[in-house]
C-alpha cells in the first residue's frame, strides 16, 4: 500500500497549475513546478551557465535557508593534495574581491608576495634534507609577508555580515562526494544572499590561506584523538586499495603540508563552476524573485568543461583482511565489504539488508546481540559509505564487558549467515519501507535540511527526487534479492575488519577480556 | 468537553526586528526594509488535573510532535542513587507500559515509522513523540500510558543497567568529552549535583523499586509542560484526545529536594592528566548566573558573543583561531542553571607543542572584556545579530510551543519573548561591561588540561598551582 503523505499538505499550496507559483505569480519561461503529490511541489530552474536552481516555498516563519551543492568531494583530490578540496572549503569563508578586503588591488600584490614566500619555503621544507638556517629565513620571511598582507584584511567580514543579518546555521561540509554551504537568513534578506554567494563562488580570493592549513591540521589531530575517527579511517585505506575514497577527507597531514595556495585556485578555477552546481532556496519565498535574482547576480558566473573523474576502479578483494588499532581506550571494531555502487539494482537490496540487521531495536542485531546473547553495546550496519563510485558497506560494534571483540565478530557472522540461508520476512521489510517515509516527512521539518537534501541529491545523483525514488526502489526488493545480495557481498573474501585493542603495554583491566 | 479545561489564554504578539544597519555591506546590494512579524505563539491550556499543553496546529505536514517536559532533572537524584533519573528515563523508553508489553511498542512504533523518546538533564527531563498523522491517535496510546503508567520490565532494566555500567567503562575514551565533564566535577565537587558523574556502584544500587519512587515522585500532571504541534485537527479535537488519555491521571504534591549551594573555591587551580593525544584539551571554568538573573544574562550573553560564542566569529575565533591557527575548536560559553548561578568556561583543542600559545591568549581574552568595554562596533554587530536572528526561533510550529513549555520550566517571565528584543536593544557598552567586570574572572578560573606534558611548550605550572589526577 503506498502512503500518498504528501498529497493534503502540499495542495493546499499548488493548486496545481504549471508554471505558477504558490501565489499564482508567473515564473519565466524554463521553470517548472512538480505537481505530482507524490513530491513536494519544487520548482526547478537552469540558468544559460548551467547552474540549476530548486525552490520550495514554507511560509510560516519569514526565514530562507539556502544551499548549495558541488559536485566535488575528497574523491576528486589531485594526486599528492588529500584534503584539498576540504581546506578549499574552509577557504570559502575568507571573502571575495569586494569582501574582507581593505583594498583588493594592493592586497592582491601583497598576497602574491606570500604566495611566492610560501611557495619557497615548502620547497625547502620538503628537499630530502632541508637547510634548517635557510629554511629558518624563509619561515621569517612568509611571516613577513603574511603581516604585510594583513594589513589590507578586514578580519571575518564575509562571516560578520551575515551574522550581522541575524544568520543561522552558516556553515559547510565536504564529504568524499560532493562539497555543500549553507545558511538561513530573516527572509527580507534574499538579495543580499545571493549577492554574497555569487561574489562568493565567482570572486573568491583564498587570504590566510596558511594559517587556515594550521586550523584543519588541528582539525585531523582533533580526529586523531578520537578512537571512532581514527578507526574509521584505517578501516577504508585497509579495505580500499586503489580507489580514491580511501583517503581521508581532512587529508594527510603531509599532503597538507605541501599543497599551495596555487593548488587550490587551480582546483576552484576547475570544479567550483555553474555547470558543477546546484542551488536551493526553501522557505518565505517567491519563486520568480528567486528566479530573477539568480538570474541578475549568477548569470556572468562563467562555465567551463569539467575535469576526467574515472578513477582508478577499486579492484577485486579476494582476500581477508585484519587490522588492530593500539589506541588508549576500550575496545570496538569496524567491518567492511565491498558493495557493487548505485550503478548496480544490487544496492537496493544492500539497503533493504542495513535495515533488516540493525534499522531500530526491532531489527536483528538489537534483539539478538544488544539484547538476547547481550554481547554488544551497539552493532549497527549501513549499506553505503558514498554514492558516486562502488564504496563499502559497513558495521560497528562495540563488545559489553566481559565479552570479547571476538564474540561480537562471531555473533555478527552468524546473523550474516542465517540471513543468507532464511530471507527476511515480509514484515522486516515493510517496516523499513515505512520508516523511509516517516523520514520524509521528518526531512521536511527542517527548511535548512530540506535545502541541503535537495541540492545534494540533484547536484550528486543527478536528481533531487532521489529520496522518494529511493522508496520506489525499495519496495522492489524481495526477501530472497536481500539474501541473495548478501550472499553475494558478505562473504570472507570481500571482508575487511578492524579492532581498537589497548596498546600491549598499557591495557586497561576491564578489556583484558578483549586481548587475544 | 471543552469545559473540562479550566484556563485558557491566547497569546499574540507582535514583534518588529529591525536592527540598526551598523555595516554597509561593500557590494551593491539595496538594503531590505526591517523584518515586520508576528508569530503565532499557540494557545496556553491548564488541565484540570494541573497539566500544561502548548499547543499550535501545524498543517504543512501530515505528522504530530509532541514534548512533555517534565520537572525534574539528575539534580533530584539521591546522594546513594546518583543515575536514578537517567535510569527511569531510559526505562521508559524500554520497559514497556501497564497496557504494552515492550516488544509490542517497539515493533507498534518501528512498522509506523514512529518515535517515543526520553531523555533527562541536569534540571529538566522530557519525553517526547513523533507520528505521522494517521497513526496518531494509535501513538499517543502508547506515549500516554507509558508515561503514566510505565512498566519498568524487569529483564530490560537488567540489559539497560549493564550498557549505563559499560558506559561508565567507556567515559574517558574520548578526551575531549572528558575534560568538559571532569573540569566541571572539580568545578561544583565531585558530590555537588552540579558536578557528580554517574559511578558503577550508584548504578548497581538502583532496584526496580527506587524507579517506581522517582516515577511516582515527578511524573505526574501538574509537574509536566507539554507542547503539541502538528495536524491534530482542531484544538477542541486535541484537548478532547489528551483529556481521554491523560484526564484521570491525578494531581499530586510535588517534594523535590532542596540542592544545596555548590562550595566553589574560587581560585586558579589547575588539575591535569597525563594522556598521549595529539591534542591537549583545555577547559577554563568560573562562576556565572543563575538563568532567571535577566539583568546580567543579557549584557552578559552580548559579552559572551563578542568573545567566544559558538560560531564563526569572535575574538576568540579571529585570534586562536584564525589568525594564529593554534586551534580548530575554540569557544566561550554561559550556562543555564537554574538552582543556583552556573558557571561559564571557555574550551579549546590544541596541539601540545602550542598549547600554552593558546590558553595564553584564551586568558588574555577573558581579561580584555573584564577590563576594557567592547567597542562601539562590536556591541551593535552583537546586538544585530541577536536581533536579527530572534526570528528563528519561531521557525517551526514545533519549536514555538516547545521554547515556550521550557520557559515556563525556567520560571522565565511569561512576557519573555515578546520583550526579548527590546531586552536585546537595552544592552548599552556600559551595562555589558559591568556585567562582565563583575562575572569574567580569568584569574581565578579553574583549568582542566588533559594532554601529553612531554611534548608541552611550558610547564601548566606557570599558570598556577598543578594537581594531577589519574583518569578514572
Amino acid at each position: 500500500m503506498r502512503l500518498s503523505f504528501l498529497l493534503p499538505c502540499f495542495l493546499l499550496f499548488t493548486q496545481a497549475s504549471y508554471a505558477k507559483d504558490t501565489q499564482g505569480n508567473a515564473l519565466p519561461p524554463g521553470a517548472a513546478v512538480e505537481t505530482d503529490p507524490e513530491y513536494p511541489p519544487v520548482v526547478s530552474y537552469t540558468l544559460k551557465n548551467g547552474l540549476k536552481l530548486l525552490i520550495l516555498e514554507k511560509h510560516f516563519a519569514p526565514t530562507l535557508s539556502y544551499s548549495i551543492a558541488f559536485k566535488v568531494g575528497n574523491v576528486d583530490s589531485p594526486k599528492g593534495k588529500t584534503g584539498l578540496p576540504h581546506l578549499f572549503e574552509h577557504m570559502a569563508f575568507k571573502g571575495t574581491q569586494t569582501i574582507g578586503t581593505k583594498d583588493y588591488k594592493k592586497e592582491k600584490l601583497a598576497l602574491d608576495k606570500v604566495e611566492a614566500a610560501a611557495q619557497a619555503m615548502i620547497a625547502e621544507e620538503r628537499k630530502p634534507a632541508p637547510d634548517k638556517a635557510r629554511l629558518e629565513t624563509l619561515k621569517q620571511a612568509l611571516a613577513a609577508a603574511e603581516k604585510e598582507a594583513d594589513a589590507f584584511i578586514v578580519k571575518d567580514e564575509f562571516t560578520q555580515l551575515y551574522k550581522n543579518f541575524g544568520q543561522s546555521g552558516l556553515n559547510a561540509a565536504t564529504a568524499a562526494d560532493y562539497t555543500f554551504y549553507m545558511i538561513s537568513l530573516p527572509a527580507n534578506r534574499l538579495e543580499t544572499l545571493m549577492a554574497m554567494e555569487s561574489d562568493r563562488f565567482k570572486k573568491a580570493v583564498l587570504r590566510e590561506f596558511y594559517r587556515e592549513r594550521s586550523v584543519v591540521m588541528e582539525e585531523k589531530r582533533m580526529y586523531d584523538a578520537k578512537p571512532e575517527s581514527a578507526l574509521g579511517e584505517l578501516l577504508g585505506t585497509t579495505a580500499l586499495s586503489a580507489h580514491p575514497y580511501r583517503y581521508p577527507i581532512v587529508g594527510w597531514l603531509d599532503d597538507l603540508k605541501s599543497f599551495t595556495r596555487t593548488d587550490a585556485e587551480v582546483f576552484f578555477r576547475q570544479f567550483y563552476v555553474p555547470n558543477n552546481a546546484t542551488l536551493a532556496i526553501v522557505g518565505d519565498v517567491d519563486p520568480a524573485e528567486v528566479i530573477r535574482l539568480a538570474e541578475k547576480y549568477f548569470a556572468d558566473w562563467k562555465p567551463s568543461d569539467l575535469p576526467d573523474t574515472n578513477y582508478t576502479q577499486e579492484p577485486q578483494q579476494n582476500s581477508e583482511k585484519r587490522f588492530d588499532l593500539f589506541f588508549k581506550a576500550n575496545p570496538s571494531m569496524r567491518l567492511a565489504f565491498h558493495n557493487p555502487g548505485f550503478s548496480s539494482p544490487d544496492m537496493y537490496a544492500l539497503m533493504m539488508l542495513s535495515e533488516v540487521l540493525s534499522g531500530g531495536k526491532t531489527a536483528r542485531f538489537y534483539r539478538n546481540l544488544v539484547e538476547g546473547k547481550q554481547v554488544a553495546l551497539y552493532a549497527a550496519a549501513g549499506s553505503h559509505t558514498s554514492s558516486r563510485y562502488p564504496s563499502l558497506f559497513v558495521m560497528v560494534a562495540a563488545p559489553k564487558a566481559p565479552h570479547t571483540l571476538e564474540e561480537v565478530e562471531a555473533a555478527i557472522w552468524e546473523e550474516i549467515e542465517r540471513i543468507k540461508a532464511e530471507p527476511p520476512t515480509a514484515w522486516e521489510l515493510e517496516r523499513a519501507i515505512n520508516s523511509h517515509e516517516a523520514d520524509l516527512v521528518k526531512n521536511l521539518e527542517s527548511s535548512l535540511e530540506t535545502a541541503q537534501n535537495l541540492s545534494i541529491s540533484q547536484q550528486v545523483m543527478g536528481d533531487w527526487k532521489f529520496d522518494w525514488k529511493t522508496i520506489d526502489a525499495l519496495r522492489k526488493v524481495k526477501p530472497e534479492d536481500v539474501s541473495a545480495a548478501a550472499a553475494k557481498y558478505l562473504v570472507r573474501s570481500n571482508y575487511t575488519v578492524g579492532f581498537i585493542r589497548p596498546p600491549l603495554a598499557a591495557k586497561p583491566a576491564q578489556a583484558k577480556g578483549a586481548a587475544k | 468537553m471543552r469545559n473540562a479545561f479550566l484556563k485558557v489564554s491566547i497569546l499574540g504578539a507582535i514583534m518588529a526586528f529591525s536592527a540598526s544597519a551598523s555595516r554597509a555591506l561593500p557590494l551593491n546590494v539595496p538594503q531590505p526594509a526591517p523584518l515586520d512579524f508576528k508569530p503565532p505563539l499557540g494557545e496556553r491550556v491548564e488541565l484540570p488535573n494541573g497539566m500544561i499543553v502548548y499547543l499550535l496546529e501545524d498543517p504543512s505536514l501530515p505528522a504530530v510532535r509532541i514534548n512533555a517536559v517534565v520537572r525534574t532533572g539528575t539534580i533530584n537524584d539521591p546522594a546513594d542513587k546518583v543515575g536514578l533519573g537517567a535510569l527511569t528515563a531510559g526505562m521508559l523508553e524500554d520497559g514497556g507500559s501497564a497496557s504494552y508489553k515492550p516488544e509490542e511498542i517497539d515493533k507498534t512504533l518501528e512498522y509506523l515509522g514512529a518515535t517515543i523518546n526520553s531523555s533527562i538533564d541536569l534540571e529538566d527531563a522530557s519525553v517526547s513523540m513523533f507520528a505521522l498523522e494517521k497513526d496518531f491517535d494509535k501513538v499517543l496510546d502508547i506515549y500516554a500510558d507509558v508515561l503514566m503508567n510505565p512498566a519498568f520490565d524487569a529483564e530490560k532494566f537488567n540489559i539497560l543497567k549493564k550498557m549505563e555500567l559499560e558506559m561508565i567503562r567507556r567515559r574517558n575514551d574520548d578526551p575531549g568529552k572528558s575534560v568538559t565533564r571532569e573540569a566541571l566535577r572539580y568545578y561544583y565537587g565531585k558530590d555537588h549535583p552540579y558536578g557528580r558523574r554517574n559511578e558503577a556502584a550508584t548504578i548497581e544500587g538502583i532496584t526496580i523499586n527506587d524507579l517506581k519512587v522517582h516515577h511516582s515522585a515527578y511524573y505526574i500532571p501538574n509537574n509536566i509542560i507539554m507542547a503539541v504541534s502538528g495536524r491534530f485537527g482542531s484544538k477542541e479535537e486535541l484537548l478532547t484526545k489528551l483529556n481521554q488519555r491523560f484526564g484521570k491521571w491525578e494531581k499530586r504534591e510535588i517534594k523535590a529536594p532542596q540542592v544545596p549551594p555548590p562550595a566553589l573555591a574560587g581560585t586558579r587551580r589547575i588539575y591535569f592528566i597525563e594522556k598521549d593525544v595529539p591534542q591537549a584539551f583545555v577547559m577554563l571554568v568560573w562562576k556565572g548566573v543563575k538563568r532567571s538573573d535577566q539583568e546580567l544574562f543579557f549584557p552578559l550573553n552580548t559579552t559572551n558573543d563578542v568573545l567566544g560564542a559558538p560560531g564563526l566569529s569572535s575574538r576568540l575565533w579571529d585570534t586562536v583561531r584564525a589568525r594564529k591557527g593554534l586551534a580548530y575548536t575554540v569557544y566561550s560559553y554561559i550556562s543555564r542553571k537554574n538552582a543556583h548561578p552556573g558557571h561559564m568556561f571557555a574550551y579549546c583543542g590544541t596541539k601540545p607543542e602550542t598549547y600554552s600559545q593558546a590558553m595564553e591568549e584564551i586568558l588574555r581574552q577573558i581579561k580584555r572584556v573584564k577590563t576594557e568595554p567592547l567597542s562601539e562596533k562590536e556591541l551593535s554587530d552583537a546586538k544585530d545579530s541577536r536581533i536579527n536572528s530572534f526570528v528563528f526561533t519561531f521557525k517551526t510550529p514545533f519549536d514555538v510551543v516547545n521554547q515556550r513549555a521550557s520557559l515556563e520550566h525556567y520560571g522565565l517571565p511569561k512576557d519573555y519573548l515578546e520583550t526579548y528584543v527590546s531586552n536585546v536593544s537595552k544592552v548599552t557598552r556600559d551595562s555589558a561591561f559591568s556585567a562582565a567586570s563583575a562575572m569574567f574572572d580569568p584569574d581565578n578560573a579553574l583549568i582542566f588540561v588533559i594532554g601529553n606534558s612531554k611534548k608541552f611548550d611550558k610547564p601548566l605550572s606557570e599558570f598556577g598551582p598543578v594537581t594531577e589526577l589519574k583518569e578514572d
